[in-house]
């Protein structure tokens, strides 16, 4: 045997996680072990036996991140949403996570339809715009990244198609970002299927960097008419309290007495911190005591109260959703359509609705963790469902191509029904 | 070894009860703690309070800083500015118990929740007990940590959720309280570890405490105490939760 192979056989032999991620292994088990709110559950998938069972594989793990890998794939025998450790994960999160990091933004805000990744809004001022970039575009090659085989490989997995749509979308996301002023070539294929390439220069974020704990965030929240007499508020994360509700109270203050109705764009928004739906909520409910919902832990029950304000919007209000709207954005959409306070727009949501907490494990990793079973007001769970729309509308790329927004353009026209004489 | 006959256990038994007999009441356990902590005098030098500090939930990377106030007449303001969730308010002035944040807006709080809030704005409650709580019986002994703890009950006035309180028998300061809060949201079962005791103006403080509650712990870290006046208008309601408070007619 040649001596090379000899060490590196030798070397695979004897290679292992670090004690680190080993106590990291522990720190996971015994987090869901102590956290989890069933614990009937616990014991009908035999979580004592996985932790012997993965705590063997781990051991015998060539490296950390194989390590992380296996700690994925045990929480992923929970099955449900919230649990996973942000540094290991299958390949396609791998890979997410090994796109360089940046906030820097081309501006593009893109949309999976079928097995294509569209562009569903250029924002104003940015590169991609000042670059002619045009919505309904199909995104083709990101740098060296094909995205059309990307798409086909994530959209043929085994996920469940919410989740591939999410996975595809971020993906996507992460190799539009990079560090400010670095440049990103893409190609696309306009409306009639001709290539076109742009150079664009990723710029700074046109939000405002965000942090909770260890979460750090680009918080992007616009106020707009959506039409004269539409109010309109978008925001793509549910961070920053003053910053965000602040927004809000301003865009809702304006409409009060002036607006035929008002839009909630949550399309795209991944979540943040659950009592901001509470929160937002209270701008819109005048009656004391209402509920977005309960949240069960071990021994506590919590109920999602909405505090109202007191100035309130008490016109029609329509939430824009998509499979790319999780966790608070569901609890916001979800509850206001039990309490028949909204009509929601657009396609099913993620279906990820459960409160976490995130914390760092010893060996520097962080650790998702769900801490609670979400219940609506309506009595379903929203983990695994989603909220499914009053009334669905798809994307499509006709409409993009047109500059239209067909789930706007819904609740628009929803709005006026409501306000006719 | 001999197995203890069932008359050991019954002389043990007696003996136990006789030595519980003779264990300190309650109200002594709790003068005690003004005792060791400052004794009574220094408790009514206080005519208000401002403590700062910090708290920290350290699992989740989530810090922030503290400030509170107690006046005569229960009055009490505190302030929470946690790092990237904006700033969390409460207090209580005539009788109208409040709380502002940025994440769920003002509110006016209500029955048990308001009585709670009512009873910790008492200034120097400790030497002051008998005017927040009905009664006080001693349960027994338990461990806490490494020291032994008398338990006592402290059931609030006008009905409100009984408080398990924990004394340290060797030093006399309290150690843990546990209680079942009230919220807006539901009952939440809380545990508070005291430590870490230090003398401010002639009184002892614990300037660590841990929470733990709904699977969440965090600490807070007392860094001041101040026992002079403290101004009428770090008592004033917000001018938001004024106009919530006439909305809704809350109890002034």
């Amino acid at each position: 045997m040649r001596p090379l192979l000899v060490a590196a056989l030798a070397a695979n032999a004897f290679a292992q996680p670090s004690k680190e991620t080993l106590a990291s292994f522990e720190k996971v088990w015994s987090t869901v072990q102590e956290r989890y709110w069933n614990p009937a559950r616990l014991e009908s998938i035999g979580w004592k036996k996985i932790h012997d069972d993965y705590r063997a594989k781990v051991e015998r793990a060539p490296d950390d991140a194989a390590a992380s890998r296996l700690m994925n794939e045990m929480l992923g025998l929970l099955g449900q949403s919230h649990f996973a450790v942000l540094a290991g994960g299958d390949d396609d999160a791998i890979d997410l996570m090994a796109v360089p990091a940046g906030d820097g933004s081309t501006g593009i805000d893109p949309v999976v339809v079928g097995e294509s990744v569209l562009v569903m809004r250029v924002e104003p001022n940015s590169p991609a715009l000042a670059a002619g970039v045009r919505p309904g575009w199909e995104i083709a090659k990101i740098g060296s990244s094909d995205i059309q085989e990307l798409a086909k490989r994530v959209m043929n997995g085994k996920r469940a198609l919410r989740q591939r749509t999410l996975l595809l979308r971020a993906l996507v996301m992460a190799r539009l970002a990079g560090v400010p002023g670095t440049p990103v070539t893409a190609v696309f294929l306009d409306g009639a299927g001709r290539k076109v390439v742009r150079a664009v220069n990723r710029a700074q974020p046109t939000g405002r960097v965000v942090r909770f704990g260890h979460m750090t965030q680009t918080l992007e929240f616009s106020a707009r008419r959506a039409a004269p007499d539409i109010g309109q508020v978008r925001f793509n994360i549910f961070l920053d309290p003053p910053g965000l509700m602040g927004g809000i109270e301003k865009a809702v203050k304006s409409c009060i007495g002036t607006c035929k109705g008002f839009v909630i764009d949550v399309r795209g928004n991944p979540g943040g911190l659950a009592i901001l739906a509470s929160g937002i909520a209270g701008f819109f409910i005048d009656e004391p005591d209402k509920k977005l919902g309960t949240l069960y832990q071990p021994g506590v029950t919590l109920k999602l109260v909405v505090n109202p304000r007191v100035e309130t919007y008490a016109g029609p209000l329509a939430i824009l959703v998509d499979e790319a709207s999780v966790s608070t954005s569901e609890i916001l959409a979800g509850g206001l359509q039990d309490l028949k306070r909204a009509r929601i727009f657009g396609t099913r949501t993620a279906g990820a609705a459960l409160p976490s907490n995130v914390e760092r494990l010893p060996n520097g990793d962080l650790f998702q963790y769900a801490v609670a079973d979400y219940i609506s007001e309506g009595g379903q769970t929203l983990e695994g469902r989603g909220v499914t729309p009053d009334q669905i509308v798809e994307i499509n790329r006709e409409a993009l191509l047109k500059g239209a927004d067909p789930v706007l353009g819904a609740a628009i026209k929803w709005i006026r029904a409501q306000t006719k004489p | 070894m001999r197995r203890p006959s069932r008359n050991t256990f019954g002389l043990s038994f007696l003996a136990a009860s006789a030595l519980f007999a003779e264990g300190p009441t309650a109200e002594a356990i709790l003068d005690r703690y003004v005792e060791v902590t400052g004794g009574k005098a220094a408790y009514e030098r206080v005519k208000g309070e401002t403590m700062t500090g910090v708290m920290e939930m350290k699992a989740q990377g989530v810090k922030g800083k503290t400030v509170s106030y107690r006046g005569p007449n229960l009055t009490s303001y505190m302030a929470m500015e946690i790092e990237g969730a904006g700033k969390i308010e409460q207090g209580v002035v005539d009788g109208v118990a409040w709380e502002k944040s940025a994440m769920a807006g003002p509110r006016i709080k209500s029955g048990e929740e308001r009585a709670f809030q009512i009873r910790e704005a008492l200034i120097a409650r400790d030497a002051h007990w008998r005017e927040a709580y009905e009664k006080a019986e001693l349960q027994g002994e338990e461990a806490c940590g490494t020291a032994t703890c008398y338990k006592l009950l402290l059931s609030p006035k006008g009905g409100g959720r009984p408080e398990m309180h924990f004394f340290d028998k060797a030093t006399g300061l309290r150690a843990k309280t546990t209680t079942v809060l009230s919220t807006q949201m539901g009952d939440l079962p809380v545990e508070m570890l005291f430590s870490e005791y230090k003398e401010f103006s002639g009184l002892k403080v614990p300037t660590k405490t841990v929470n733990r509650m709904a699977g969440q712990e965090f600490q807070m870290i007392v860094n001041s105490v101040d026992i002079g006046p403290v101004p009428a208008e770090k008592f004033a309601l917000p001018a938001d939760v004024k106009a919530l408070a006439a909305k809704s007619g809350a109890k002034k």
